[in-house]
C-alpha cells in the first residue's frame, strides 16, 4: 500500500508536489519524509544513482524513479509488489509530464504544482488494493520489468554524505578537544606545583606569624 | 509650510522683539528648546508658547515690533487665553490686527462684539443670532446674551482655524433647510457660507473646516493681511484646543457650546500624513501606532497614560493600483538578519560597498549573499534600489521557500457543523444556510483543490458520505455521544470538484430532510469532536451553526445568562468567561490542526456566546450572532454574510510575528489568536477583515536610539497553495518630549487598543469599574497634558487637549456606551454584549469608530436629488436626538445595522413610496423589509442603502424600521446608540466633557 508520494526536482532538490493525506495513519510519517527530503537533496548533489531504484527502509521501501530531471518517489510496505509501485510512479510521470512538462524547469517556489495532487489521490486509490483484478492484471504483465532493479539500504545511501560529513565534523572536534587538551595540561600543572609546595609556604607563613606574634607580645 | 520659519529649534526670527514686550510677563525660560515645543523637523514651523507670544507672532515681520505686541499687549494679567476679564476678554482680541478673523476687532473689544467697523464674521447676517454674534457691542461674550441657544458663556478658543470647529455653526442656525437648530457638522457648512456674506467678509470664507491643516489657513490670511505672520503663530495655534468651560457668573448653565464640541464626523482619520514623512513606512492601513513617536524613558512612558501600542490590519484590502509586490529571491533565499531575523527592508543600510547590510532593528552587520549584490553609489544606495520592491517598498510579500513550510500548503478546506434541532428548522434557517452554501460553491477560493464537508448534529450526529462514485450523499448517524467515532475513514471530507454533484445533491435535500424533526437537543461539544477527527489532517475553516444552547454530551452548557442577582457584584464578570473549559481546550486543539472555527450562533434565547465565542477567539475566528433568527427578514444578512466568510480571500495556516527595534517589546496582544510563544501569534485562519492590537513597553530606561523600527511579518498559506511572508516595515521616532507624543498620537488607533482592552477587562471585572478605568485613563492623559501647558498660558478655566486627540473624550464616551460595555444587566442581553465584545477585538480602526460612534444621516432632504449627486449630499450628523427633526427621515449605520428612523410629522407618502406600503396598515415595523419600489424615492433610497454597504463589505447591514416614539423599539434601536445623550446612568456628551474637565483640574 502507497504511504507516501513525493514530486521533486532533481537539480536542485526542489519539491513540486506530495501527495495530500499522506501519514493520515501513520505516527512516524514526519521521520519518513524527512528521510525522503534527504535522499532528494542527496540526489540533488549529483551522487549519480540509476534512474530507478528502491532503497529499504524500516519496514518500508522507498521506490523512486528520475525522469526528466524529476523524480517521483513513493514509499510502500515491503510486502506491496514492487511492480505495482513502479506502475503507480510511472503513471504519475506521464500525467505530470502531460501537464506540467514544460513549466517545471521554471518553477520558482516550492510545491509549484501542487494542485497535482489531486491527481496523486485518485491514482494512490486504483493502486491501494493489491487484488483488484486491474492490479492483478497489471502484475502478470510481463512487459514492465523490475528485476534488475537496485535494492539498496538507505542508511547506504545517505550514508554516503554522511560519512564525509562525520570526517570533517571528527576532524573540528579533534581540534577543539586538543584545545581543551592542552588547557588542562597547563592547569594539571599549577595544580601539582600547588601541591608541593603549599604545605612548605604554609608552615614558613605560621612559623613567621608566630615570630611576629613574639615580637609584637614582647 | 510657512518658510519664514525655520525646522529646528533655531530662534524664531522674531526673536529679538521679545525685548520689546511691553508686559513681558513671561519670562524667557519657555523659549528654552526641550519644552514641550521642540518639536521634530517634519513638524516645519516652531511653536513659541502662547505667553511668549509678541515675538512668535511677530514671526515675519523684520522691522520694529510695534509698540504693543499682540499678544502681550494686553493688561498683564491676561493671557491671551484667559477668559475672564472684560476689557480684552476674549481669545481673539488680542490678536493683533491683522490677522485672524477676528483680528479685525481693536484690541479693546469682545472678540465676538458687534463693533460696526470690525465686523467680525458672525455678525453679519441678520439671523445669525449665534451664540457669538448678536450681543449688544459692549456686552461681554460672557454675559449672557439673547441668543436664542445657549448663553455664550464660552469662548471656545480653537485657535486652529477658528472658524471651523467652533464658529461654523450660528449661520447654520438661521439656514432654514436645517432648521433643526443643531449643527449640521461644521466642514459640509462651510462651502455654504460665502454665498450668503457680504465680501467684506472674505476672509472668513477661505477658512478652512477644521480637519484640514492649519497651514492653508495662515497662508490665505497672509495674502491679505499684509505682513506675514506665518509660522509662529500656526504652530503655536497647532500645539493644543482647548475649550472654555467655566460657567458665567451667577449662571446655573454649565457653560458649554454643545455645538462646538469636536465631533469625529469625517469618521476615521488615518494618519497619512506620516506617509510623507516616513515615505518608506508602510501603508498606515497595515500599522498604526497609538502615537508615533516612541518616549525616549521609563519616565515619560508613565507619564503617557494612554495605551502604547500599535494596531496591525496584516491583510487590510489594498485600493486598486497598490497591490503588494511579490519577490521571489530564489536561490539566494529569503534575506533575514542572522540575528534578530529580521528581513530585508527599506531603512537596512548596505555597506562596504554593498557586500555586508546593516540590519535596522539589531544593527547586526549582515553578509549579502553572491546573487544578491549590488553596488553602491556615493551615497551608499543601492543602484537597483528602485527596481527591487523590498528596499523601497513598506510592503511586500516574499515568496516563502521549503524551510518555511512544515509540509506542503493544505487545500483550502470548509467543514460545516450544522445544528439541526427544530429551532434552525422552524426559523428557515437551514433552507438559508443549504441556499447560500450552494450558491458559493463556485467561488470558494482555492479551485481545483477546495475540500468540503458537513456534520448536521441534533441529539445523534450525522455523517454524510460524499463519495464521488455515489450519485446521492449517504447519512450515517452516531448516537454514541461518549465516545465519537468516525464511521467513514475518508469521504467525510472530500474534494469538491469531484464530488461536486453530490454535495449540491445534499443542499439542495437539507432543508426537507429535517423537515420534520422536532428534537430539541444539541450535541454540540461531541459533533466539535467528530468535526475535529475529520479535520485534524488538513486544517481549514470550521463553520458552526448553532441555534439553541448545547445541552448534550460533553460541553453542555448551563443557563445562566438570566442571573440578574450577580449584575453588580464581583461575580458579573464570570458571566462573560467560558463556562467549561471544554471549550477552550478545544480551540487549542483546532489551532495545533491549523482549524478556524466560525461561530453562526442564532438563538432567540440564551445560547451562551461567551463559551461558544471562546473557540472562535482562540482560532483566529470570528462570531456572528443573530438574535432570534428570522429567514424572511435576516435570511439577506446571514445570507451575505456567509458569502463573504466564504468567499474572501483567506490566509491559511499562518502565523505572525512583530519584531521591533532595540529598547522596546511587544508585551500584550488583542484580537483572535493563540499565542504560540512569547510573541507568536498563531491564526489558523486570517483574512482581511480582521486586525490585531498589540501594547509595546520598553525594556530599557533610556533609548539610546533615535529612531525605532518595526516589523510585522505574516507567513501564510494562500488559497492557491503558495506559501508567502508578508512583511510590513515602519520606522517611529524616538522623542525625548511628552508634548510630541501628544501631537504625534493617533486617536483611532487610540480608540481601537482602549476598547479591546476594555473588552478584555471586562472578562475580569465589573462594567462598572471597566467603565471608570477608561475614563481614569482619558482623565490622567488630559491632566498630564494641561500641566504642561496650562501654567504658561493662563489658561486655567479651559479644558485643553491636543489636536490629535480632539475627539478622544467622546471616542471614550462612545466605548463606555458601546454594546459590549454600556449599562447593566438590562441594558443589552449577556449574548449580545459577548458578541459585540468579540467583534470589537478584531474590527479594524475604522470600522469600530464606526461601530461605536455609528453615523447618522438625514435621508429625506437627499432622496429629492438626482441619484448622481446623493452621495456626495450625504452628511453626518452628530449622535444626538436634537439632531433628529421629527419632519425628518434618519438613517443610522453602525456597520451590522441600518436603522431608519421616521419622523412622526414625515409626509406620510414618502414613507410609503419608500417603505412600499402604507404605515398605518402596517402596525408592526419589526417585520417590515425594504425591497425597492417603482418610485424614484424607493429606488434612490435603496441607492443610498446600497453605497453604504459596498463602504464595507465585511458585514451586511440589516435594515430595521423604527418609528418615532414607538416604545421599547425606538429606545433599544436608536436611542441607546445616540451616544451624546444622556441615558439612564450615563452622562451626555456635554456632562461628560465637564465631567472630564473637572477631574483634570482636581
Amino acid at each position: 500500500m502507497v504511504k507516501l508520494t513525493m514530486i521533486a526536482r532533481v537539480t536542485d532538490g526542489l519539491p513540486l508536489a506530495e501527495g495530500l493525506d499522506d501519514g493520515r495513519d501513520q505516527k512516524d510519517a514526519d521521520f519518513y519524509k524527512q528521510q525522503a527530503k534527504l535522499l532528494f537533496k542527496n540526489l540533488s548533489k549529483g551522487h549519480h544513482e540509476a534512474s530507478r531504484m528502491s532503497i529499504e527502509t524500516g519496514p518500508y521501501y522507498f521506490h523512486y524513479i528520475i525522469e526528466g530531471r524529476v523524480c517521483y518517489l513513493t514509499m510502500c510496505d515491503r510486502s506491496y509488489p514492487k511492480k505495482l509501485a513502479f506502475q503507480y510512479l510511472e503513471d504519475l510521470k506521464n500525467e505530470f509530464e502531460r501537464v506540467n512538462g514544460n513549466q517545471i524547469e521554471t518553477a520558482a517556489r516550492p510545491y509549484a504544482f501542487i494542485k497535482f495532487d489531486t491527481f496523486i489521490q485518485k491514482t494512490k486509490k486504483l493502486y491501494l488494493d493489491t487484488r483488484t483484478q486491474r492490479n492483478l492484471a497489471k502484475l502478470n504483465d510481463e512487459l514492465y520489468e523490475v528485476h534488475q532493479i537496485m535494492t539498496r539500504n538507505v542508511q547506504e545511501v545517505l550514508g554516503v554524505g554522511e560519512k564525509l560529513d562525520q570526517v570533517s565534523e571528527m576532524s573540528s572536534r579533534l581540534t577543539s578537544d586538543t584545545r581543551i587538551y592542552a588547557d588542562k595540561a597547563k592547569d594539571l600543572n599549577r595544580q601539582a606545583l600547588i601541591r608541593k609546595y603549599a604545605p612548605v609556604a604554609i608552615v614558613i607563613g605560621v612559623v613567621l606569624m608566630l615570630f611576629w606574634l613574639k615580637n609584637k607580645i614582647w | 509650510m510657512q518658510p519664514p520659519m525655520g525646522n529646528e529649534r533655531p530662534p524664531p526670527p522674531g526673536r529679538p522683539v521679545s525685548a520689546f514686550v511691553p508686559g513681558a510677563a513671561v519670562p524667557p525660560p519657555p523659549f528654552a528648546a526641550g519644552g514641550p515645543f521642540a518639536r521634530p523637523p517634519q513638524s516645519g514651523a516652531t511653536a513659541p508658547p502662547f505667553g511668549a507670544a509678541p515675538p512668535a507672532a511677530m514671526g515675519g515681520f523684520r522691522g520694529p515690533p510695534p509698540s504693543q505686541g499682540p499678544f502681550g499687549a494686553g493688561p498683564p494679567p491676561q493671557g491671551p487665553f484667559t477668559t475672564s476679564a472684560p476689557p480684552s476678554q476674549g481669545p481673539f482680541a488680542s490678536a493683533p490686527p491683522s490677522q485672524g478673523p477676528f483680528a479685525s476687532a481693536p484690541p479693546s473689544q469682545g472678540p465676538f462684539a458687534t463693533a460696526p467697523p470690525s465686523q467680525s464674521p458672525f455678525t453679519s447676517p441678520p439671523p445669525s443670532q449665534g451664540p457669538f454674534a448678536a450681543g449688544p457691542p459692549p456686552t461681554s461674550p460672557f454675559a449672557a446674551t439673547p441668543a436664542p441657544f445657549r448663553p455664550p458663556p464660552l469662548s471656545l478658543a480653537q485657535p486652529q482655524s477658528p472658524t471651523g470647529g467652533a464658529l461654523p455653526p450660528p449661520p447654520t442656525y438661521a439656514r432654514p433647510p436645517q432648521t433643526q437648530g443643531y449643527y449640521t457638522g461644521a466642514p459640509p457648512a462651510n462651502p455654504q457660507f460665502p454665498m450668503s456674506r457680504p465680501a467684506f467678509q472674505q476672509p472668513v470664507q477661505t477658512m478652512p473646516p477644521p480637519p484640514m491643516g492649519p497651514a492653508a489657513t495662515f497662508g490665505n490670511q497672509a495674502a491679505y493681511a499684509g505682513p506675514p505672520v506665518g509660522g509662529t503663530l500656526q504652530s503655536l495655534v497647532e500645539d493644543f484646543q482647548s475649550l472654555a468651560l467655566s460657567s458665567a457668573p451667577g449662571s446655573l448653565d454649565p457653560g458649554v457650546d454643545v455645538k462646538g464640541l469636536p465631533r469625529p464626523l469625517d469618521g476615521d482619520e488615518e494618519p497619512v500624513k506620516l506617509m510623507e514623512a516616513y515615505p518608506l513606512n508602510c501603508h498606515p492601513r497595515y500599522f498604526r501606532l497609538t502615537t508615533h513617536a516612541i518616549p525616549a524613558s521609563q519616565s515619560l512612558v508613565s507619564r503617557w497614560h494612554l495605551p502604547l501600542g500599535a494596531v496591525v490590519h496584516p491583510l487590510a484590502e489594498s485600493p486598486d493600483g497598490e497591490e503588494v509586490p511579490v519577490i521571489n529571491f530564489g536561490s539566494a533565499g529569503v534575506i533575514r538578519c542572522r540575528r534578530c531575523r529580521t528581513y530585508i527592508n527599506p531603512y537596512a543600510t548596505f555597506a562596504d560597498s554593498g557586500r555586508k547590510w546593516r540590519c535596522n532593528l539589531c544593527t547586526l552587520l549582515n553578509d549579502v549573499p553572491g546573487e544578491y549584490f549590488c553596488a553602491l553609489d556615493a551615497s551608499g544606495r543601492r543602484y537597483d534600489t528602485d527596481q527591487r520592491p523590498e528596499l523601497s517598498k513598506g510592503t511586500v510579500e516574499f515568496v516563502a521557500p521549503t524551510e518555511y513550510m512544515v509540509r506542503p500548503p493544505m487545500p483550502p478546506s470548509y467543514f460545516f457543523l450544522i445544528d439541526v434541532s427544530v429551532s434552525a428548522v422552524r426559523s428557515g434557517l437551514l433552507e438559508v444556510v443549504a441556499k447560500t452554501i450552494k450558491s458559493c460553491l463556485n467561488e470558494l477560493p482555492g479551485f481545483p483543490r477546495t475540500q468540503i464537508g458537513f456534520l448536521t448534529f441534533d441529539s445523534t450526529l450525522h455523517f454524510h458520505n460524499f463519495k464521488s462514485s455515489l450519485s446521492q450523499p449517504q447519512m450515517m448517524v452516531v448516537a454514541d455521544l461518549d465516545d465519537v467515532f468516525l464511521p467513514l475513514p475518508d469521504d467525510l471530507l472530500v474534494n469538491l470538484v469531484d464530488s461536486r454533484h453530490v454535495v449540491e445533491s445534499f443542499l439542495d435535500s437539507l432543508p426537507n430532510m429535517f423537515h420534520d424533526n422536532v428534537n430539541v437537543e444539541s450535541a454540540l461539544g461531541p459533533a466539535l469532536k467528530a468535526a475535529f477527527m475529520v479535520m485534524s489532517q488538513i486544517g481549514g475553516k470550521l463553520l458552526v451553526f448553532q441555534s439553541t444552547l448545547p445541552s448534550l454530551g460533553i460541553g453542555r452548557l448551563r443557563l445562566r445568562g438570566d442571573d440578574v442577582r450577580a449584575y453588580g457584584t464581583d461575580k458579573e464578570h464570570t458571566l462573560r468567561v467560558p463556562e467549561d473549559p471544554f471549550y477552550k481546550q478545544m480551540a487549542a486543539e483546532f489551532t495545533k490542526n491549523q482549524i478556524a472555527v466560525d461561530i453562526f450562533s442564532f438563538s432567540e434565547k440564551y445560547s451562551d456566546i461567551a463559551s461558544l465565542g471562546s473557540l472562535a477567539k482562540y482560532t483566529g475566528g470570528q462570531v456572528y450572532h443573530y438574535p432570534s433568527f428570522q429567514a424572511p427578514t435576516h435570511g439577506d444578512k446571514l445570507k451575505l454574510e456567509l458569502n463573504r466568510d466564504l468567499t474572501r480571500e483567506t490566509a491559511w495556516e499562518s502565523v505572525m510575528r512583530i519584531r521591533c527595534g532595540k529598547g522596546v517589546r511587544f508585551t500584550t496582544y488583542h484580537g483572535h489568536f493563540m499565542l504560540r510563544s512569547t510573541d507568536l501569534l498563531a491564526l489558523p485562519a486570517v483574512d482581511s477583515d480582521k486586525a490585531f492590537a498589540m501594547q509595546l513597553s520598553l525594556e530599557e530606561t533610556l533609548m539610546t536610539t533615535q529612531t525605532v523600527y518595526f516589523q510585522v511579518a505574516l507567513l501564510y498559506t494562500s488559497s492557491s497553495g503558495e506559501r508567502r511572508i508578508r512583511v510590513h516595515t515602519a520606522a517611529a521616532p524616538v522623542v525625548t518630549d511628552l508634548s510630541e507624543m501628544y501631537r504625534q498620537a493617533d486617536t483611532g488607533a487610540i480608540v481601537s487598543l482602549l476598547g479591546r482592552i476594555a473588552v478584555e477587562n471586562s472578562l475580569s471585572d465589573k462594567l462598572d469599574s471597566v467603565r471608570q478605568q477608561l475614563q481614569l485613563k482619558l482623565v490622567r492623559s488630559l491632566k498630564e497634558y494641561r500641566n504642561l501647558y496650562v501654567v504658561q498660558h493662563r489658561i486655567g478655566g479651559r479644558l485643553i487637549f491636543p489636536e490629535s486627540l480632539r475627539f478622544l473624550p467622546l471616542y471614550i464616551l462612545a466605548i463606555c456606551k458601546s454594546l459590549a460595555l454600556r449599562g447593566g444587566y438590562a441594558d443589552v442581553s449577556l449574548d449580545e454584549r459577548c458578541a459585540a465584545g468579540f467583534s470589537m477585538m478584531i474590527l479594524p480602526v475604522n470600522r469600530l469608530l464606526n461601530f461605536i460612534y455609528p453615523s447618522l444621516y438625514r435621508v429625506d432632504e437627499v432622496l429629492t436629488m438626482e441619484p448622481n449627486k446623493i452621495d456626495a449630499s450625504l452628511k453626518r450628523l452628530p449622535l444626538t436626538f436634537q439632531c433628529l427633526d421629527t419632519g425628518g427621515l434618519y438613517l443610522l449605520d453602525d456597520g451590522f445595522t441600518f436603522l431608519v428612523w421616521l419622523g412622526r410629522m414625515l409626509p406620510p407618502e414618502l414613507v410609503n413610496n419608500i417603505l412600499g406600503l402604507t404605515l398605518a396598515h402596517f402596525p408592526d415595523l419589526s417585520k417590515i423589509q425594504l425591497r425597492e419600489c417603482d418610485n424614484e424615492l424607493s429606488r434612490n433610497f435603496m441607492k443610498i442603502l446600497r453605497t453604504l454597504r459596498e463602504k464595507d463589505p465585511s458585514y451586511h447591514q440589516l435594515c430595521r424600521v423604527v418609528r418615532q416614539g414607538e416604545q421599547p423599539r425606538e429606545g433599544y434601536l436608536l436611542l441607546s446608540n445616540l451616544v451624546e445623550d444622556q441615558m439612564a446612568g450615563t452622562s451626555s456628551y456635554v456632562d461628560w466633557i465637564l465631567q472630564i474637565h473637572r477631574q483634570t483640574q482636581s
